[in-house]
């Protein structure tokens, strides 16, 4: 059996996931092991598909992205998304709640723009793995290669950002009257949020069945209705659960 | 060589294409358009809160996230009329520095120095330079520690608030970032002799060099804006004096100051300040055959190297103070929300960036402008390809091209910063 050949490719986005993997100590020796592929970000050879595996950062940003993204899947046995963008649309989703023409005007003043709706790439294309967050843990992306290199599937969590707040013992943000989002959010960052002083704000999407209803409750208590609809709004409005409280409707 | 145009540029953060056009042997025309997916933050970003949009705004780029999370949190405590503390100031400062020492880092050694020593990529130099490779490794991954310790994380830090932060550096990553700070300084000696095997391009094309400058020191979190051509004004009257421009081929937002193309970034703020750069940097200058002033774009790169050991001079000096004399308990002041405008800038690795805001009663964004740093030297960029290519019609088109890859590299444009950019 051959290397396995994987490839990585950036879409519209802020690259910071795709360096967040690369400043994970353990990257250059993981990917040693690899056939390693297209690399637009750090490497200027190019190799031809097929891929065994594909990570792609980012959304598709315009018409010319979703074809080359379409293209990018037919040429992949299996497909990661990585990041926020990629999984749930991130905090680029926020703009779907402006008319586009309008926001598209604002910035350029009239200039004809190509600007697709924010999706994640699973709007367009079948995703096989999902390594969530903003920026996505460089620690889950290293981790993920691992175990596609001995053939293990890959797995990360799927439990509340909770959990490892208890585990890394910061005291709770919501016990402290401060707004979060933690009992909702998936974990597997390892909560860096709450221990730095600010809480979870919601970067990768929802938990394993999200109690949303018990959520708003508390919220209700530390926050405005349109301050809790914004709070939805960051990073994943497009997920179902999260979609009815993003959409303005809070009690 | 007839026309070229080529897909995307490798080794650059984003998406990026170029194209040169020739007719009879002349250069009739010369382009350098991101086509990153238009993004829309100035946009979006209003109807969101002061609080919250300056963590949004490091999203704008995961290779200088603090500087937009600082100037955005900066002209949100303009529009507040809040001042921050000094220690504030300072702590603010190391996340910065810590910030253009790992871009630098990344940018120096493994985007720009393999076309310097013609090969592909930062893994093509393994087998050859290991040691060297391995050093840079070890220098980036201190330099994030140092935003990972007062920002909470190298991409995309959190602990940053108005008027100060939501939690301090703890004495033992005081003492464990001097101790790393201290390490960066011997690891520079190896990466500027691993430098020096690099053979920059000859080139030469003066043009204007526009920074922050500041009296009190080399300014990189706060200053006035200043040019190499005796320009000088506030950075709130940013407006007044660079124009924006909208053109066809691109509908690209480019600037131009009096009508003319203008540099920012490293090689700007090395032309502008040299007097304020520190004994060791200016030594490290000399080594590396960068002359003050420098027409040469390509010295960007060089430039960059020499501001690495100038900033973990002055990382050094903030926390041996801090060392003896321990953080102070500060908390984020009280906020007053009022309506206000605000504008700030800082130097991002890539050069100036400007956030300018209008705010309500109620803390939300009404109006909001950024100006980035690859924006404001794209003019500049087209001008110089110009240039480079009339100068080396002679060469094989595949060199050509790569030595136009080279120079836009060396520049090291940050694409998804570049907000207003649009495909055609």
């Amino acid at each position: 059996m051959g290397k396995l050949k994987v490839a990585f490719f950036d879409f519209t986005s802020c690259n910071g996931c795709l360096l967040s993997m690369i400043n994970h100590p353990e990257f250059v020796e993981v990917v040693s092991h690899v056939e390693l592929a297209d690399f637009r970000l750090v490497r200027s050879l190019k190799v031809e598909g097929p891929f065994d595996v594909s990570f792609v950062e980012g959304y598709p940003g315009d018409s010319h992205e979703i074809e080359r993204l379409k293209k990018i899947r037919e040429q992949s046995n299996m497909l990661v998304a990585l990041g926020a963008c990629a999984c749930t649309g991130s905090i680029q989703s926020i703009r779907n709640f402006f008319d586009l023409e309008e926001a598209a005007n604002y910035v350029y003043k009239g200039v004809k723009k190509d600007i697709a709706e924010v999706k994640p790439l699973d709007a367009y294309v079948e995703v096989d793995f999902y390594l969530p967050g903003c920026p996505a843990s460089g620690a889950e992306a290293v981790q993920t290669l691992k175990a596609l290199l001995v053939g293990r599937k890959p797995e990360i969590p799927m439990h509340a950002v909770c959990v490892e707040c208890k585990l890394r013992e910061t005291e709770c943000v919501l016990v402290q009257g401060i707004p979060c989002l933690g009992p909702v959010t998936r974990g597997g960052c390892g909560a860096p949020c709450p221990a730095a002083g600010y809480f979870c704000d919601g970067c990768r999407g929802p938990c394993s069945d999200p109690n949303v209803a018990s959520e708003v409750e508390i919220l209700r208590k530390l926050l405005g209705k349109e301050e809790i609809v914004r709070l939805f709004r960051r990073y994943a409005s497009l997920k179902e659960a999260f979609k009815e409280v993003a959409e303005g409707k809070v009690e | 060589m007839s026309s070229h145009e080529v897909e995307l540029i490798t080794r650059v953060e984003g998406h990026a294409v170029y194209a040169v056009d020739l007719e009879k042997g002349e250069v009739k025309s010369v382009r350098f358009a991101p086509v990153e997916g238009a993004r829309l933050f100035e946009a979006w970003l209003r109807q969101r809160h002061y609080d919250e949009v300056y963590f949004f705004a490091s999203r704008i780029c995961g290779f200088c996230p603090v500087s937009h999370n600082l100037a955005s949190v900066k002209a949100v405590e303009a529009a507040l009329q809040v001042q921050p503390s000094e220690q504030t100031v300072k702590l603010r400062k190391i996340m910065n520095f810590g910030e253009h020492l790992q871009s630098h880092c990344i940018h120096v050694f493994f985007l720009s120095l393999p076309d310097f020593v013609g090969a592909e990529s930062a893994f093509a130099l393994l087998p050859q330079y290991g040691e060297e490779v391995k050093a840079a490794v070890e220098f980036r991954d201190h330099a994030n520690y140092l935003i990972e310790a007062v920002g909470g994380r190298p991409v995309h830090p959190m602990a940053t608030a108005v008027g100060g932060f939501r939690r301090l550096p703890t004495p033992t990553q005081i003492a464990e970032m001097l101790s790393r700070a201290r390490q960066m300084k011997k690891l520079l000696e190896k990466l500027v002799d691993f430098y020096s095997k690099a053979k920059v391009p000859e080139f030469s094309r003066e043009t204007e060099y526009l920074g922050l400058q500041s009296q009190l020191e080399y300014a990189l979190y706060d200053g006035c804006l200043a040019s190499t051509k005796g320009f000088k004004a506030e950075v709130e009257a940013y407006k007044q004096h660079i124009e924006e421009e909208v053109r066809e081929y691109s509908t690209a937002k480019y600037y131009t100051r009096e009508g003319k193309p203008f540099m920012v970034g490293a090689l700007a703020r090395f032309n502008l300040n040299y007097d304020q750069l520190s004994d060791d940097a200016k030594e490290t200058a000399e080594t590396l055959g960068l002359k003050h002033p420098t027409y040469n774009s390509f010295h960007n790169t060089t430039a960059q190297l020499v501001e690495m050991v100038h900033d973990v001079d002055e990382v050094l000096k903030i926390l041996e103070e801090f060392q003896d004399s321990g953080l102070k308990d500060e908390r984020p002041p009280k906020v007053e929300v009022k309506p206000g405008k605000g504008t700030a800038s800082v130097e991002a690795p890539r050069g100036t960036l400007i956030h300018s805001y209008e705010m309500d009663g109620n803390g939300l964004l009404r109006e909001v402008d950024i100006v980035t740093p690859t924006a404001m030297s794209l003019n500049n960029v087209e001008a110089d390809m110009r240039v480079l290519v009339k100068e080396n019609l002679n060469l094989p088109r595949e060199k050509l091209a790569s030595l136009v890859e080279a120079l836009i590299r060396a520049y090291d444009p940050c694409i998804s910063c570049s907000v207003h950019f649009l495909r055609k």
